[in-house]
């Protein structure tokens, strides 16, 4: 009898044990399952994959990588940034001093000081990329820092499930556009065709009659860029008739010079144009300083962002009242003092039939 | 060994006879008495009352329990009946009065295991069972209600309150992947388990698939099954237990057996009820000039310019004519749509018989009206059931079940949005009165959607003892039912146009069983001293049609004029009435049929009892699977150890009993249809005048299709100690369900968009525990006696694998909710892909700079101007490019599926009175709060009676001081400012795809109190010849507590959704009485 019960204690004990070993086995359920990883999709892609960028403004390239809903953050790294003859351009990722917001620019600010306080300088590579969503900034450099060309880099792509390396990204890297709309062609340096864009055009004319009663549209009048000094950021606009003669300013009787203002898509804010606006003594030029670069957020919004600035009268046509304009829309992108000079191909008639 | 067993039963026969003769020299003596259950003391009829010593039956007891017998005077009396414990006493009085206990069945009760009779003792799968006592006392419209938190590691909840509707249900988890609709609608896959009525498989949705969610009349097998006849449920969870079921039986089984006769005096039982249904309390509202204040502030302040809010106001004249007195009102909208009934419901059930013959009849009516008006569920159900032995070796049973299911859904509507909440309309309305209707609440009340459901269900099988032990069974079950559907909307309601929907459905399943069974044992007078062997090997063949039709006509003549019901243009492309792509959204016609063949076998072996060894085997072939891999296998094995059965347990009395189980197994299921494995044709357009006929590009067919498997470990242990005051089964289980069926989208050279592939895996794993416990249990009649048992299960569900290799994939979930989900290795199968809601901007300084660009975090990419201010979400900028993109910056967050599962279950009794209190409970689930997004976006239109986008709907105002909203600079609030009326254009702060909806639905709710009364030795009882009557009352569905904002955590969506216009669960109150002849 007691061999019997010392073996089943043993029977006992063996099951006993095993159930335990078994138990503690569950604990370690989780053991047997995988790890979460990182998602990366095989579907990421740059859906841009040429940037073109100007040299003399900051150009940012938004909405250009599509991350597929892979797992976030992404990590992004530029690597191997060479020119076209496979020779490394470790200029592109010299650090300069690169101009950034601390707070948003609104539109409302009464200076140009107020606006400058809203930012901060800081170190960044002239080819920039933000380290998480993977959109490319070229910074604003000017053609000493890096001549313009064509450029390839690649772009790591990282998170923890994995990496991806994005081979032969083009930087179309041009001229500088000292102001927009430019008459130069960007990669040529030449003017282009008088017919596509090598003479700026008003960007709007309402009522503009000449002394004939021909109704003159907006492509008779021609606006001119000319930087005339490199003391302040200013900008100055002058009219000229057919002949070169001055218009006098006070033809637009109808300005209401204090409270001129265009609208901005990005501030989403009719912005009042310019600051200290003044007059020369005999009423021909108006004078603004101007932030650089002007309108505030032109060269980071891509072109959408410009100024633009309607010079109101009226006149008498036969009898009956009639409101004009002559309107310009532009940017301004090289600091210094620029003028505008607005110069009909006919001599439009501002006085009363 | 069979001659010394013959030699053995001859000496016994001769020692019997001698013993005899010697007794007919003994003196007759004649004992009176009654037999009366040691528990309810109440007569016990058809007790069996035997001559101990020739084991021979002398008398039965009479419907009171009074017996008279002769019998020699110094023999003893053997009492015996089914279900309590033998009782012997000595003959030597003229008056007997005993009590019989109910027996203590521990191990020996039986379980049906695999179509075969078996001791629970030596089944070695995890089976949990739900007493027919755990299930009385409360008319429900669908027996599940019944059975949420009974059985740990079943989750049951009851997502809509709509009388006759199916809840969700699992057991042990999700192992689906598959979503199909949107928003509030979004349905998982079915994981419903198999169903087996009284030895017939059932599919347990009825054939509704809750993806369809327009056809079908949506009434599941367990809707008509009367509660009141049922014996026993059982419920099968691990891979063990259910891999005799095949194909069908991967997400568990529920085997329920209705109640047989057995007494020898036929029984006559009554179940009377009457129940009040009451709606829950309704939402407080802003109505009259609460609501036209909030309106016209909201539209004056809040519009994007001045002249727009003129117009709005100008429009709106129900606004602004306050003086009219169509448009003075302060109506109660959601009073005229709810109701309170009073129902009844009503079981007849006749039995009776003995071993050689019995038979029952069932007879169920229910009555049960919704608290939406003119909406309810009726149901008629009969069941007859015969049983016939005519000798040792035949066995004859023979079923017909038939059920007729009425629903009314009233406004129509899909399974769980078929409430009224979102035509609660403007309370400055003019309610109805004699001079006026109000074309919503005259939807409600006279559109037409009748449900009908007849379900005849015929079942016979023959077992006959071919040898001694083996025998032959044969089984063939026909399952039938007919759904209709039919509906009309009023052409008020309808665009003045009518709608006449009628779906005709007939569904057949036959299922023939045939096979052997070979019961072994070395020593049959105990089998606690022998080897015990049962071999099984059965064939099962299954055929299933389908036929649906479906007409669909618009645009009657009048509201009196009900067809014509023909020709139904809308299936015919071209119409405007379908759909974007060309498919029905109403369901199409279906026709189909589908075979089945399988083949099984068993071992069950054990020693002494005490260990118990189960192997079993099974294939599965169907005509849908892949015409490459017909068949799929499903093995299994499981071992017992009893060890309370050795000897040094014999002296410790106090251990009733304890044993330890492990099992393996594996399930499948068929995953394959005849689209995805065969492909279809389509047709094109013309080629030569001839209609062109070629494959269709959506799905690739893929012949290669295997069945989607599940292997499961189960650990388990029961034990019960000091005559059963204390016990406790605990499980624990690793299930693994993989070749999930996965789309996988190819690239566009393979001319194909997709192909369907077994890709996905999903782990379920947890640990169910049981404890019941008798803290007082008293020997005296009418004592005080305390039941308690409470029940729960921890699962988890990870995703191990995605088709081709990936880590994640995501489901675009679409309008109006756009709430997406992922799946994602290594996490809970089902997460919602949203934004983060990490509060609301405070002040407009809040809101993140851009620092490259100077401007503020947005919605939306590109160069907009929806920048964020103060009173908006603050949603997580994930990758930081200030652009806030559904494409990087969603986040996986949330699992719907709840942590913890269980329940609870108190009874005290004393002398007459019993008092059940059950409750169950959920623990750590992420809901999505919809019908607060739905309600808080409507605000966005105050100018409208309807809300004209996507998500449709009264405008209606709640209480909004019950909200803790954004009111001005520095408020710390949970909810976006309300007041976007423009706004919510531009940046949607009330976007349902954020985390701000997303709460913990914890729940405990007490789902019945139920005070019984039961009468005895009543002299108005013998007087109507009453064998027993009981008295009881019953609220069910007392009470929920949760945090959750919402109504009420439990009737949202598998995917945790909630829906504005969900149907609420309804609070009864029930008076009955139950009486036996």
């Amino acid at each position: 009898m007691q061999t019997i019960n010392s073996r089943e204690w043993k029977r006992l004990f063996t099951a006993a044990s095993l159930f335990t070993l078994l138990l503690g086995a569950t604990g370690c359920y989780k053991n047997l399952l995988p790890e979460e990883k990182d998602h990366l999709s095989n579907n990421m892609n740059y859906t841009t994959e040429t940037f073109i960028a100007n040299l003399g403004k900051t150009n940012v390239f938004i909405n250009v990588f599509n991350a597929d809903y892979s797992t976030q953050p992404l990590e992004f790294t530029i690597e191997n940034v060479r020119k076209g003859d496979k020779q490394p351009a470790p200029f592109l990722r010299d650090l300069v001093d690169t101009r950034q917001w601390k707070t948003w620019y609104n539109g409302t600010e009464k200076t140009i000081a107020e606006i400058e306080a809203k930012t901060f300088v800081q170190k960044r590579p002239i080819l920039d990329i933000r380290p998480n969503s993977g959109e490319i900034i070229f910074w604003n450099v000017d053609s000493f820092k890096v001549p313009y060309d064509m450029y390839y880099f690649d772009v790591r792509v990282k998170n923890k499930g994995g990496e991806r390396l994005f081979t032969n990204l083009t930087l179309d890297l041009r001229r500088p556009k000292p102001y927009d709309p430019y008459i130069y062609d960007d990669i040529t340096g030449i003017q282009k065709p008088l017919n596509s864009g090598g003479v700026v055009k008003a960007h709007d004319v309402r009522n503009l009659r000449d002394y004939q009663q021909r109704v003159l549209t907006k492509d008779s009048v021609d606006v001119y860029f000319v930087k005339t000094g490199n003391a302040k950021n200013t900008v100055s606009f002058r009219f000229f008739n057919r002949d070169s003669t001055v218009i006098p300013l006070t033809v637009f009787d109808m300005q209401r010079w204090d409270s001129l203002y265009y609208y901005s898509p990005m501030a989403d804010i009719r912005v009042k144009f310019g600051f200290n606006q003044r007059f020369d003594r005999d009423s021909t030029i108006v004078t603004y300083d101007i932030p650089n670069p002007f309108p505030v957020l032109t060269d980071v919004s891509g072109g959408l962002d410009m100024a633009s600035l309607y010079f109101d009268y009226k006149r008498v046509n036969f009898g009956r009242q009639e409101l004009g304009f002559v309107a310009v829309r532009f940017a301004i992108l090289e600091p210094g003092e620029w003028t505008v000079a607005v110069k009909f191909r006919q001599t439009p008639k501002f006085e009363d039939d | 060994m069979r001659n010394i067993y013959l030699k053995a039963m001859a000496l016994c026969t001769v020692f019997l006879l001698f013993a005899g003769s010697i007794a007919l020299a003994q003196q007759k003596i004649t004992i009176k008495g009654k037999v009366t259950d040691a528990q309810s003391h109440s007569g016990i009829p058809g007790v069996s009352i035997l001559d101990a010593t020739l084991k021979k039956a002398i008398a039965i007891t009479d419907q009171n329990g009074n017996y008279s017998v002769s019998i020699e005077s110094d023999r003893s009396l053997l009492f015996r009946f089914i279900g309590y414990e033998d009782k012997t006493v000595k003959a030597n009085k003229a008056e007997i009065n005993l009590t019989m206990a109910p027996a203590e069945k521990y191990l020996k009760e039986s379980v049906i295991v695999g179509y075969t009779t078996r001791s629970k003792g030596s089944v070695t799968g995890a089976v949990s069972m739900i007493d027919k006592k755990d299930i009385q006392d409360v008319p429900v419209a669908n027996l599940e209600q019944l059975l949420q938190g009974k059985v740990a590691g079943m989750n049951i909840q009851n997502i809509s309150g709509a009388p006759g509707f199916g809840g969700s249900i699992n057991i042990r988890g999700i192992s689906q992947l598959n979503v199909t609709g949107s928003g509030d609608e979004a349905f998982l896959s079915s994981s419903n388990p198999l169903l087996v009525i009284d030895n017939v498989p059932i599919d347990y949705d009825g054939g509704i698939d809750q993806s369809m969610l327009q056809p079908g009349a949506a009434t599941g097998p367990l809707a008509l099954l009367p509660p009141e006849d049922i014996e026993s449920i059982e419920v099968f969870k691990d891979a063990q237990a259910a891999s005799l079921y095949g194909s069908r039986g991967a997400n568990g089984v529920i085997v329920i057996t209705t109640r047989r006769g057995n007494s020898a005096v036929p029984i006559i039982n009554f179940n009377n009820s009457i129940f009040l249904n009451t709606p829950p309390k309704l939402r407080p509202v802003w109505g009259g000039n609460l609501e036209r204040d909030f309106r016209t502030f909201t539209i004056l302040n809040y519009s994007e310019y001045d002249f727009l809010a003129k117009i709005q106001l100008a429009t709106a004249q129900f606004i602004t004519d306050s003086l009219n007195g169509f448009y003075n009102n302060s109506t109660d909208w959601q009073g005229l749509f709810y109701q309170k009934t009073i129902n009844s419901n009503n079981n007849l059930q006749i039995s009776g018989g003995n071993a050689k013959m019995n038979y029952k009849a069932n007879l169920a009516y229910q009555m049960n009206q919704g608290i939406i008006k003119n909406t309810g569920f009726n149901k008629y159900t009969a069941n007859m059931q015969l049983n016939l032995q005519p000798n040792d070796r035949l066995r004859i049973s023979g079923q017909l079940f038939g059920a007729l299911g009425q629903k009314q859904r009233g406004n129509g509507g899909g399974l769980t949005g078929n409430g009224a909440g979102n035509a609660f309309s403007s309370s400055l309305l003019p309610g109805p009165s004699h001079f006026l209707e109000f074309p919503e609440l005259r939807a409600y009340l006279e559109n037409v959607d009748d449900n009908n459901t007849v379900n005849i269900r015929s079942y016979l099988s023959v077992e006959y003892e071919v040898l001694k032990g083996l025998r032959l069974t044969s089984a063939t079950s026909y399952d039938y039912y007919t759904d209709t559907r039919d509906r009309f909307n009023q052409a008020f309601s309808n665009n003045n146009q009518t709608m006449i929907y009628g779906f005709v459905s007939r569904r057949g399943e036959l299922n023939t069983r045939n096979g052997l069974v070979y019961n072994f044992t070395t020593n049959p007078e105990n089998s606690e001293k022998a080897h015990n062997l049962l071999v099984s090997v059965f064939t099962e063949a299954n055929i299933k049609e389908r036929e649906d039709h479906i007409r669909d006509m618009r645009n009657g003549p009048s509201d009196f004029y009900w067809g014509p019901r023909g020709y139904s243009p809308r299936f015919y492309p071209g119409n405007p009435w379908n759909n974007a792509t060309g498919h029905n959204v109403n369901g199409t016609h279906e026709s189909a049929t589908f075979h089945a063949l399988s083949y099984a076998g068993v071992i069950s072996y054990n020693f002494r009892t005490k260990y118990n060894l189960d192997l079993s085997y099974r294939a599965d072939g169907n005509s849908n699977s892949g015409t490459q891999s017909r068949y799929s296998i499903n093995p299994s094995i499981g071992v017992r150890y009893n060890f309370t059965k050795e000897s040094i347990f014999q002296d410790l009395n106090f251990i009733d009993y304890g044993s330890i189980r492990a099992s393996y197994g594996i399930n499948s299921r068929p995953a394959s249809t005849r689209v995805n494995s065969l492909g279809y044709y389509s047709i094109y357009s013309d080629y030569n005048n001839n209609p062109a006929i070629g494959p269709d590009w959506g799905i690739m067919p893929n012949p290669y299709l295997q069945s989607e498997k599940a292997f499961q470990y189960n650990f388990g242990f029961d034990a019960s100690v000091l005559k059963g005051k204390l016990s406790v089964t605990y499980d624990t289980y690793f299930k693994k369900s993989y070749n999930i069926l996965q789309d996988q989208f190819l690239s566009d050279v393979s001319a194909y968009n997709r192909i369907q592939v077994n890709g996905g895996a999903i782990v379920n794993y947890g640990h169910e525990m049981v404890i019941s416990a008798r803290p007082f249990t008293s020997a005296k009649a009418g004592g005080f006696q305390w039941n308690v048992s409470v029940n729960g299960a921890i699962a988890r569900s990870v995703i191990t694998e995605l088709p081709a290799g990936i880590q994640m994939s995501r489901y675009n979930d679409g309008g109006p909710f756009y709430i997406d989900l992922a799946r994602k290795v290594g996490r809970n199968p089902m997460s919602n892909y949203i934004y983060q809601t990490e509060g609301i901007y405070q002040y407009n300084s809040e809101v993140p700079v851009d620092p490259i660009r100077g401007v503020r975090y947005k919605t939306g990419r590109g160069n907009g101007t929806t920048y964020f201010q103060a009173g908006d979400p603050q949603w997580r900028d994930v990758n930081g490019d200030y652009f806030l993109d559904d494409r990087d910056d969603n986040m996986i967050s949330g699992n719907p599926e709840p942590l913890i599962v269980g329940g609870l279950s108190n009874t005290w009794s004393y002398k007459n009175f019993s008092l059940n209190i059950y409750a169950s409970y959920l623990a750590k689930r992420t809901i999505m709060n919809t019908a607060m997004t739905a309600r808080l976006m409507k605000l966005t239109q105050p100018a409208n009676i309807e809300y004209s986008g996507e998500l449709g709907g009264s405008v209606n105002i709640y209480d909004l001081d019950k909200i803790d909203y954004w009111k001005n600079p520095g408020d710390k609030a949970k909810y976006p400012n309300i007041y976007y009326v423009w706004r919510n254009g531009q940046i949607q702060p009330f976007r349902a795809d954020q985390t701000l909806w997303e709460e913990d639905g914890s729940y405990f709710k007490i789902n019945q109190i139920t005070l019984g009364y039961t009468f005895r030795d009543f002299a108005f009882m013998k007087k109507a010849k009453l064998r027993s009557l009981r008295a009881y009352a019953t609220a069910f569905n007392v009470a929920i507590f949760s945090n959750y904002s919402g109504p009420n955590p439990e009737n949202v969506s598998q995917l945790g959704r909630d829906n504005i216009n969900g149907y609420p669960s309804a609070r009864s109150y029930t008076a009955g009485f139950t009486a036996e002849f």
